[in-house]
């Protein structure tokens, strides 16, 4: 097959590839021998997990205490890391489902990793409301409303924590399912080219039977558009109720009705930063850059400066608020988060979520897979404090100066953070394995194949530029 | 069995029940089985029947209910002051004390450190048994090692001023024994200071409700001065101004210190001078109400100052009082020319009813340590006190006693000085023996045990009668006692009655003419106002939680802050901003205070408003041999962080007995840092309207002065409104009369189980304590303090007592995902430990921020420790949040009370532990929706304020302003005239 090349339009998938050469490409990387780089990442991240269940075991043994908490700052990096995974988990259910209804195709190469990212983001984030809970043992039970032998005693529905349960639960379910559906097609790829019985048979089931059939792709793809409607309001809704966590209260840095869609917004920059920080370790390890092209990486960075402009007005507005409201604790709150004592991380918040984003104004810099990785670490660690910021510094001086403290976080809170990165990263290495990374059904459907022929002998040169966003 | 006398003969037992009781510390159960049954026995034989045995309990007495709780009268033994105490005895163990209501000392009000004395009684550090070099053995021995030297013996006490008490004392003398007494924190200089006065060697007794002017020099008598509970009970009726007081009456108070006292931060005014000027002042101030006693030396007290001053003085008259806590007798002399050229003697102070309560003579101290280091003291029994520790010269003593032959101790603690002596005869707790005191001439109080004794221990006064071969030695020593006050009891009252109400005799105004004035006493007081200043000076004073010292073992007050500095745990060497900068140290930094032959090391500490060039050391700490105290989590050792403990000096400070006396201290860096366990770290208000005060100038104009700027909340709500149908319990803090003492606290953490964590978890902010006393500074100017600031400033202190405010819009109800916390019908917000699962989201989102974490499991480890907790107050997990109750235990006895009598709840049946023990009356509980309670009314008192009133979270505990009795300040006025203008 000749080579096509659109003037207007580049190729979402480069290399001249035949579909052949995709299924094959994606599965060659589940079917052979695992490549050292992978093992030595597998084995590492699975000694960071070991860690992680390491302390989160002393603090079940020993008790909340082992952490740097006290009677004023009674949520640090608990919470923090918590909102913090939540946050990353929104990217993936946006590029799946948000971007499938706005058709942008050039989301088919990255919204396999991104869609379990999320998951694994989920996870993540679920492990912390679980383990800052002082009584795990029954508090996983009782955030449930089960019907019960307790009479009236029912769970609160006043309760933001409560709300939170709910929002986290069902956008962990929509997402696993949509993944779960997303993979399907691929999956029965994977089975028949199979040889050993037992991946026909561990494939086999997953993939339920898939036969290609005009008949089961129309299903498939109503099912997905479905849930695409599903899992758009979620993206919004997951990250408001966890900013209602705060938004509710009546603390001053919380009590700000501004929360809602500047945690979205903060949610998709986190999110965006995070897939992209993963891209580009897994284009670069499993040797995908035809498929997750500069072009991919540009269009995120683009997503990330706009969110990180929204984020960044966000902080400002909040200041202004702060100051108009003439309220004595909430000026006090924010002044507070700028010289404070907590305002080491006011700044490294604000340099990294509103000063470092704006290298992507410059298209050279957007294009270069370095500067954006280093970029996507400073976004990561920006949005990071971003939660510790507020969850911190607006407890650590709040109404009474009586009460007013530090927080120290302990080594087992910051082993506990890196041990979630552990299990992150375990999880995410664990699925480049077993399931196929790019969803190569889809890919396969934005390749150009069969259309217009312009007989070009040179590839396409990179003007006029014009983007696929 | 008699008690104390032989604990292996259980005769009267079932043999099963024998066994247990043999190894009796094996289980908690057995335990708490045989000591309960085993007191309950020492109780009712103490109280009703003359049966001396210890039965199970197959059959129930009459009149005790088993988990019913009856209250014994008995006297605090925690100080000096011996206030009159109710011990709540249930099942036979003693859980909380509180002050008798008719005891003429202090009333229903109980300090801190009377509070805490439970865990000294449980604490197991005590000694088990009578030892000897220490190990233990029978009690035979010690009695035929004592018999055979106790004849000729010196018996050192602390102050023993009970009439039977001192009949033991004489039949001890009479056998040739020598006694000398004397107090770890003396006040002889009084007394010595009155017997060249008026030929009468006593402390006065002092009438602060009489005084219309006070003026304390460095008398801490709020704070620990002699008999702290009754006379800031006295003073506060003179202050309140509950109910409309006329204004014009209410007293004033003048502090002239150089450190900063409970009773200087309660000062209406006060005036910083070193200790070196205080001889100086007092004279001129004797000088300006007529009187050339001596030259007048140089001080720091400006002219006008000291004119208006003196004025004061004059126009009070007789209604002034001068006191002083000086050591120095010239300085004493020269207060009480004041007091008598004033015409004070017979109104606010007087020597016909003196104060018993600090006897100890420190010349015959003097002349014994002289005799024990001539080598002419043969045996010295030291009994109840601990030179080695608390004598400025503790080292000399120490040493002195290594000339005596025979030393024996009758103590309760292995401590420094017990441990020195050959023979420990261990001591009843005071809570587990009878005693008898005269803490004012003329009024007795008795003690009674509440627990049979946990150990092998026995009373000193039976040790002692046995030991001289006295026939009562073989008598059990509340037969000695009740054979004393059956002859001696004032008329119309029996054994019966003394021992029911614990304390009776003299009342009534004092009859006969009060001796005069003897003025050529004076012509020693010439030279008291020369002025020898030092470039630092030291300053000790008696901390208000471990006192003297003894009460170092004890973790209730171990962790009770101080109130000034908020720092628990150890003492500190508190010195200005300017002297810290001066001196090169910051907060925390160790240093090392040294006087001619000793020195400590205690960590800085900044307290604005001290005088420069002073440092101030509190007494108490720096024990050496106060047994493993309660440190960390429990009391393994190993739970301590290395980190916070330095070399020695552990978590228990620095002594600075050695000090006492000193004029001048040199004072080095260590170059270590330590972390001080502070419960609050930020003194300012920050310029908020939390702690309001005002003027009595401006009170008296406007009574909502200082509260004005009230902002009234925008009251909606998602959720519907409480209506509260019948109860709705709230309480009211007076600020003008709570005086930061922090009784409250304690007497809370004993109520409601509430544990204590130690000193690494204080410094992590973990204290659990369910009340606390805030502490703001406020500059003198009215600009926002700066504790840091170097600038001389003499800011204004304010103590507010913070709780649970039992919100009517709790923001801690509606987040609990699992209403744990929720809102009671009756206005309580309760707190359901079985249903919490600790998110702590609720401790986030309170604005007052009284919620407790149990961060980990605090509960006892010790088992004898777990006898102290209230049974009716369940012992939180871990993982569990927890808070003020407004003590619902006792709210639903008063109703189940009131219920069973049939009757309506009255004003004052129900009262919370806080309430109940505060001296000062600063805390009021009752019904808001009953006019007839004394808290509703107050609700409409124009004082009254909601702390955060503005958020709208309507708290059910609301706040009085504060009314000092000084000029308005600028910034007060401009408050005052911006708020007429809101009006028009």
């Amino acid at each position: 097959m000749g080579t096509v090349y659109s003037k207007l339009r580049k190729p979402l998938v480069e290399g001249d590839k035949s579909l052949h050469d995709v299924t094959h490409d994606v599965c060659h990387s589940i079917e052979g021998k695992p490549s050292q780089l992978w093992w030595f990442g597998f084995l590492g991240t699975g000694l960071v997990t070991l860690l992680l269940v390491a302390v989160v075991g002393w603090l079940l043994y020993e008790g909340v205490g082992v952490w740097g908490l006290n009677k004023t700052v009674g949520w640090g990096f608990d919470i923090t890391n918590f909102v913090f995974w939540v946050g990353i988990g929104h990217a993936g259910t946006l590029i799946s489902a948000v971007l499938f209804l706005f058709r942008q195709k050039w989301r088919t190469s990255i919204n396999r990793s991104a869609e379990a990212m999320t998951l694994f983001a989920v996870v993540c984030a679920g492990l912390f409301p679980l383990i800052h809970m002082g009584r795990l043992w029954i508090g996983f039970l009782w955030v449930a409303p089960y019907p019960n032998l307790r009479g009236p005693l029912w769970v609160n529905f006043r309760s933001p924590l409560l709300w939170d349960v709910f929002a986290i639960s069902t956008y962990l379910t929509i997402s696993a399912v949509f993944w779960y559906i997303g993979l399907i097609p691929d999956l029965a790829a994977v089975r028949d080219r199979a040889k050993h019985w037992a991946r026909r048979l561990f494939y086999g089931t997953l993939s339920q039977g898939w036969n290609g059939s005009v008949r089961s792709w129309n299903h498939y793809e109503t099912a997905y558009m479905i849930f695409a409607g599903l899992a758009t309001p979620l993206v919004f809704s997951v990250h408001t109720i966890v900013s209602f966590d705060f938004a509710t209260s009546v603390i001053p840095g919380w009590h700000t009705t501004i929360f809602p869609p500047y945690f979205v917004a903060g949610a998709v920059f986190s999110g965006f930063g995070m897939v992209l920080t993963l891209l580009l370790i897994t284009r670069k390890t499993m040797r995908l850059e035809q498929y997750i092209t500069i072009s991919h990486l540009e269009n995120m960075g683009k997503v990330i400066i706009l969110t990180g402009s929204l984020v960044g007005l966000a902080y400002g507005t909040e200041f202004f608020i702060a100051w108009y409201s003439g309220s004595l604790y909430e000026s006090f709150a924010f002044i507070n988060r700028a010289t404070g004592p907590f305002s080491w991380s006011y700044w490294i918040m604000v340099s990294c979520n509103v000063l470092s984003p704006q290298v992507l104004w410059f298209k050279k810099l957007r294009r270069n897979p370095m500067v954006l990785f280093v970029m996507s670490i400073f976004v990561n660690i920006g949005m990071w404090f971003e939660r510790f910021v507020i969850i911190v510094t607006s407890l650590h001086r709040d109404y009474l100066p009586s009460s007013w403290s530090y927080y120290y976080p302990t080594l087992i809170e910051v082993l506990t953070l890196v041990g979630s990165f552990g299990l992150f990263f375990f999880l995410f290495f664990a699925f480049v394995r077993v399931m196929p990374a790019i969803a190569f059904g889809e890919v396969k459907g934005v390749m150009k194949m069969g259309q217009t022929v312009h007989h070009d002998p040179k590839p396409a040169q990179p003007e006029p530029e014009v983007s696929n966003a | 069995m008699e008690i104390g006398t032989n604990n292996n003969d259980f005769s009267d037992m079932p043999p099963e029940l024998k066994a247990e009781m043999k190894e009796v510390s094996q289980s908690r159960r057995d335990f708490m089985k045989v000591t309960g049954m085993a007191a309950m026995g020492a109780v009712i034989a103490g109280c009703t029947a003359e049966d001396r045995h210890v039965k199970p309990l197959i059959k129930k007495p009459e009149g005790i209910t088993p988990g019913v709780a009856y209250n014994y009268a008995s006297t605090c033994q925690g100080c000096s002051a011996n206030c009159g105490t109710l011990m709540k005895v249930r099942d036979g163990r003693p859980i909380k004390l509180e002050g008798n209501a008719i005891s003429p000392i202090n009333g229903t009000g109980l300090c801190a450190t009377g509070q805490a004395q439970l865990w000294t009684l449980y604490n197991p550090d005590r000694l088990h048994s009578p030892t000897k070099g220490g190990e233990p053995v029978e009690w035979s021995d010690i009695d035929a090692a004592a018999k055979a030297v106790a004849g000729g013996a010196v018996l050192l006490t602390g102050t023993i001023n009970g009439p039977c008490a001192n009949s033991v004392i004489n039949k001890f003398k009479a056998k040739g024994g020598r006694h000398v007494s004397y107090d770890a924190v003396s006040c002889y200089a009084i007394a010595k200071a009155h017997g060249q006065t008026h030929g009468t060697p006593v402390i006065p007794g002092y009438y602060f409700d009489q005084a219309t002017t006070v003026f304390s020099f460095d008398a801490d008598f709020l704070g620990a001065w002699i008999s702290p509970v009754g006379f800031a009970r006295d003073w506060a009726t003179r202050r309140d101004l509950k109910f409309g007081r006329d204004g014009k009456d209410m007293s004033r108070l003048v502090s002239f210190e150089a450190r900063m006292s409970l009773t200087g931060a309660n000062a209406d005014e006060r005036v910083r001078i070193k200790d070196s000027e205080r001889g100086a002042v007092l004279m001129d101030l004797a000088k300006r109400l007529g009187g050339d006693l001596g030259a007048v030396g140089k001080h720091s007290v400006p002219e006008a100052d000291m004119a208006r001053l003196a004025e004061e003085l004059k126009q009070a008259g007789r209604r002034a009082l001068v006191i002083t806590g000086s050591l120095d007798v010239n300085e004493q002399l020269v207060a009480n020319w004041i007091n008598n050229k004033l015409g004070a003697y017979g109104t606010t102070l007087d020597l016909r009813r003196p104060s018993r309560q600090k006897l100890g003579d420190d010349d015959a101290l003097a002349q014994l340590i002289k005799d024990m280091s001539a080598g002419s003291v043969k045996t010295l029994i030291v009994w109840g006190v601990n030179p080695v520790y608390d004598l400025p010269n503790g080292a000399a003593f120490k040493e002195a006693m290594g000339k005596v032959a025979n030393t024996i101790a009758i103590s309760s603690h292995a401590d420094e000085t017990a441990s020195e002596c050959q023979w420990i005869a261990a001591e009843d707790d005071p809570l587990e023996t009878w005693n008898d005191f005269e803490p004012v001439q003329g009024i007795f109080s008795l003690a009674q045990p509440g627990i049979r004794r946990l150990w092998n221990t026995r009373s000193g006064f039976a040790s002692l009668l046995k030991w001289i071969g006295d026939p009562d030695g073989n008598k059990d020593y509340r037969e000695v006692l009740k054979a004393f006050w059956e002859a001696n009891l004032p008329r119309g009252m029996n054994w019966t009655q003394a021992v029911e109400q614990g304390t009776g005799g003299a009342s009534g105004d004092v009859r006969g003419d009060h001796p005069g004035f003897n003025n050529a006493a004076m012509g020693a007081a010439r030279d008291a106002g020369k002025v020898e200043s030092a470039t630092l000076e030291v300053v000790t004073y008696e901390s208000y939680n471990l006192r003297d010292g003894r009460h170092a073992t004890n973790g209730w007050l171990q962790e009770m802050a101080d109130p000034m500095s908020r720092i628990s745990w150890t003492n500190v060497a508190f010195m200005s901003p300017a002297t810290m900068k001066a001196q090169g140290v910051d907060e925390g930094d160790m240093v090392e205070l040294s006087v001619e032959g000793a020195s400590c090391k205690v960590p800085a500490n900044r307290q604005p408003g001290m005088a420069d060039g002073v440092v101030a050391v509190s007494l108490g700490y720096g024990r050496t041999k106060a047994g493993p105290i309660v440190h960390g989590r429990g009391v393994e050792e190993d739970a301590v962080d290395p980190d916070l403990l330095d070399e020695g000096i552990h978590a228990i400070g620095g002594n600075a007995f050695p000090f006492i006396g000193a004029k001048s201290v040199s004072l080095s860096a260590t170059g270590r840092t330590i972390r001080l366990a502070k419960v609050s770290t930020h003194d300012s208000q920050e310029d908020r309207p939390i702690l309001k005060q005002t003027s009595l100038e401006q009170w008296k104009k406007n009574p909502k002065s200082g509260n004005e700027h009230e902002i009234p909340p925008v009251d909606i709500t998602l959720w519907p409104r409480w209506d509260y149908k019948g109860h709705k319990w709230g309480m009211v803090v007076d600020l003008n009369s709570c005086i930061g003492c922090s009784a409250c606290q304690v007497a809370c953490s004993i109520e409601n189980n509430v544990p204590v964590v130690g000193k690494e978890e204080v410094w992590y902010r973990r204290e659990m304590h369910w009340i606390r006393v805030d502490t703001y500074y406020e500059d003198n100017d009215g600009s926002k303090f700066d504790g840091k600031k170097t600038e001389d400033i003499n800011p204004e202190v304010g103590f507010q007592p913070m709780m649970c405010q039992h919100c009517d819009n709790a923001p801690c109800e509606t987040v609990c995902p699992v209403i744990a916390t929720s809102h009671s019908d009756e206005g309580l917000n309760v707190q359901a430990y079985n249903r919490c699962i600790g998110t702590r989201y609720c401790a986030n989102n309170c604005p007052y921020k009284v919620r407790r974490f149990n961060w980990f499991r605090y509960e006892n480890l010790n088992l004898t420790m777990n006898l102290v907790l209230n049974p009716d107050i369940v012992v939180r997990s871990r993982g569990v949040m927890e808070k003020c109750s407004m003590c619902a235990q006792r709210i639903y006895d008063g109703k189940r009370e009131a219920a069973l009598h049939d009757t309506k709840i009255v004003d004052g049946a129900i009262t919370p532990a806080c309430a109940q023990t505060c001296p000062t009356d600063a805390i009021t509980f009752g019904d808001l929706n009953d006019s007839e309670h004394k808290v509703a009314k107050l609700l409409k008192d124009p004082r009254n304020y909601a702390v955060l009133a503005e958020i709208n979270t309507r708290p059910g505990v609301t706040y009085l302003t504060k009314v000092r009795n000084r000029p308005a300040k600028e910034s007060e006025l401009k408050l005052t005239a911006n708020d007429h203008g809101h009006d028009h």
